[in-house]
């Protein structure tokens, strides 16, 4: 959700978080309806790997969007940041989360270097041309021993199928969210974590749950050993180095 | 954790693309786990192998996917088997055993730089990351223990760390893996070695054979592209006091075996003699915290007949659910692949046993002779002897009466 001018020639459009923004909070938008399930999905994820409570910990959301993965982490105590390119988005972000929303690029934040605990980085490494970029920045935000929560896209067939052929061609989620080149392989996302100064620590695949996915219309997914679609990562930064 | 620039990454990391490791990266890889295969070597790579597979190997390779392909590359259907020493011999096919049914009344006989090459290509295509010419060093631990990945030289020769949440040891006989994990026993009541090679023009129909005689065995697959492959076991306390060079070896027990001395006397060998052995391994344990053995790598009993592959194919279906549920939950304690020891008990651990009092029965002459005369009037018999070894029956099908009173009639029960 972040970096929308650059990606556009990648042809993933991410304009379209600022055409739609006004319904981020509206859990039946076409456009954001599948976000909503699956952001219940990545929550349980991320609790099960930090933890339930926040309190006193610094959460920068790079490519915030509305603010939903930050809200559930505001209100377990977090003092949240939300970084995003679009300014409608963030001016939704305001009216539903507790927290100061930015308008920044992930590549260049304004936070102080080693003054976060957490940074979210849902949705985001798929969406930009350099997610090395991105990374370093958040290693560079990061205090020693802070954690960054990734969920992204593999680049393989079945992601391309699945994530962008199918679910873009029945509108489960908009058309042109996704351009499949710019995904990333587990073990790339790893070497260049690795090469910012942070180490996987833990990966979780998720597989679509395909009934409740029919039945609500929206992408209900649950864990599984399956990468090869989605998954979502948790990377940390290293005390020595 | 140390933070080291170049190293690799996989969800499951499978040191050996053998059948074992291939079978397994195909079966991972094709439900998306992301999967990485070391092998130290370059495929298609020679292998001394009896290069016959069990029946039930068949639908193993079916439920991977993976049958089509091995007929493409010629697998031979081969419908029986010749049981011969002592001048007496019995023709067993591949039937029903009790309860048992034969899946296919085939096993596959198949050069294994075909069979290797062919399988692992599969896992490639399955989306399984394959590293050729990779020769692991040592297993990375943390200090509770647990296996966190590699230290391997890469095709360059340079030292890269490989890091997985489970790391597999798929590597055969002489298991790196294991061995570094301090779990491998020689079994010196087994010590036995192994000479092969292929022929070209033996005529033959489509029958594999096994030729006893006291201080071991000649075992023949008609293979692929018209090539039979002969295998000398024998007892290494025999080759050692014959003192003979491989070949002369080779020379002297063909030349006291006659009914394969004639089958060969024609014929052209196109491969050099390849020795292996001494072949009896066994392992104290096959699941480590981040860690399993699978295939030879776990140890290794005589196989008379084709076993050696159905071990590698099963032991990797058994493996495959077992790492799928300890990912999905994030588990790298040994216990979370209790289900694949206790399937190891279940397919596994019978039929290794029944082959090592095969192969422990047959080795005393006064035994094998009496064994063959029996087998050799009674044609149901050698069925039944033949069939067990087509690892589709579990042995306990033997303690039903039915099953011994059908074969002694001489038909399948």
């Amino acid at each position: 959700m972040t970096s929308a001018r650059a990606s556009r020639s990648a042809g993933n459009d991410l304009e379209l978080y600022e055409r739609n923004a006004g319904s981020w909070w509206d859990a039946r938008s076409p456009a954001f309806r599948s976000l909503h399930a699956v952001n219940d999905h990545r929550l349980r994820v991320l609790r099960n790997w930090l933890g339930e409570r926040f309190e006193g910990q610094v959460v920068a959301d790079f490519g915030c969007g509305g603010g939903l993965l930050a809200r559930p982490l505001s209100e377990s105590g977090a003092r949240v940041v939300g970084l995003d390119l679009s300014a409608a988005s963030l001016a939704q972000a305001r009216e539903h989360v507790a927290g100061a929303f930015v308008r920044a690029d992930a590549q260049r934040t304004p936070l102080a270097d080693a003054s976060v605990d957490v940074v979210l980085l849902a949705d985001v490494l798929e969406h930009v041309p350099d997610s090395a970029a991105v990374l370093r920045e958040a290693a560079r935000v990061l205090r020693p021993g802070g954690a960054a929560f990734v969920n992204t896209l593999n680049r393989t067939w079945r992601a391309r199928l699945l994530a962008v052929q199918l679910a873009e061609g029945v509108r489960l989620i908009p058309p042109g969210t996704h351009a499949a080149e710019l995904f990333i392989r587990p073990d790339e996302l790893a070497q260049r974590a690795w090469s910012c100064g942070l180490s996987l620590e833990a990966l979780q695949g998720e597989s679509v749950n395909l009934l409740r996915t029919l039945r609500s219309w929206a992408i209900s997914l649950r864990p599984s050993a399956d990468v090869s679609v989605g998954y979502s990562a948790l990377l940390r930064k290293g005390v020595e180095s | 954790m140390i933070v080291e620039n170049d190293e690799l990454f996989a969800q499951v990391l499978v040191v050996g693309g053998g059948p074992a490791g291939a079978a397994l990266a195909l079966e991972l890889a094709r439900d998306g786990v992301d999967v990485l295969v070391l092998d130290s070597q370059r495929f298609p790579r020679f292998k001394p192998c009896g290069e016959f597979m069990s029946p039930q190997c068949v639908p193993l390779l079916e439920r991977l996917g993976a049958a089509d392909a091995l007929r493409g590359a010629g697998a031979n259907e081969v419908r029986g088997m010749l049981l011969a020493s002592y001048g007496r011999s019995a023709r067993g096919r591949f039937v029903d055993i009790g309860r048992a049914r034969a899946p296919v009344e085939y096993g596959w006989a198949l050069r294994r730089e075909v069979f290797d090459a062919t399988l692992l290509d599969q896992a490639r295509r399955a989306g399984a990351r394959v590293l050729e010419g990779w020769r692991v060093r040592e297993v990375l631990r943390t200090p509770a223990g647990r296996v966190i990945g590699v230290e391997a030289r890469d095709a360059q020769g340079r030292s890269r760390n490989v890091r997985a949440s489970w790391t597999v040891g798929a590597d055969g006989l002489h298991s790196r893996v294991a061995g570094a994990l301090g779990v491998q026993r020689e079994t010196p009541q087994l010590r036995r070695i192994a000479l092969t090679t292929r022929y070209r023009g033996v005529a033959h129909d489509g029958f594999a054979q096994a030729h006893f005689f006291d201080e071991g065995y000649f075992a023949l697959a008609p293979v692929d592209a018209g090539l039979v492959s002969v295998n000398l076991v024998l007892w290494k306390s025999a080759f050692e006091r014959a003192g003979l060079p491989r070949d002369e070896a080779f020379e002297h027990w063909l030349a006291r075996t006659p009914a394969v001395r004639e089958q060969l006397a024609g014929a052209e060998r196109v491969d050099p003699l390849r020795g292996i052995g001494p072949l009896a391994r066994s392992t104290t344990r096959q699941t480590f915290d981040g860690a399993a053995l699978v295939g030879d790598a776990c140890g290794y009993v005589d196989p008379v007949t084709g076993e050696g592959t159905y071990f590698a194919l099963q032991g990797a279906a058994l493996l495959a659910p077992a790492l799928r549920d300890a990912l999905r939950d994030e588990r790298t304690d040994a216990s979370a692949l209790d289900p694949y020891l206790s399937g190891r008990a279940r397919e596994i651990a019978p039929r290794a046993r029944l082959c090592g009092w095969l192969v422990h029965a047959l080795a005393r002459p006064s035994i094998a002779r009496g064994v063959f005369s029996l087998l050799a009037s009674r044609s149901g018999l050698a069925d039944l002897a033949v069939s067990l070894t087509g690892d589709y029956a579990p042995p306990r099908e033997l303690l039903r009466p039915r099953v011994w009173r059908a074969a002694w009639r001489g038909g399948a029960s």
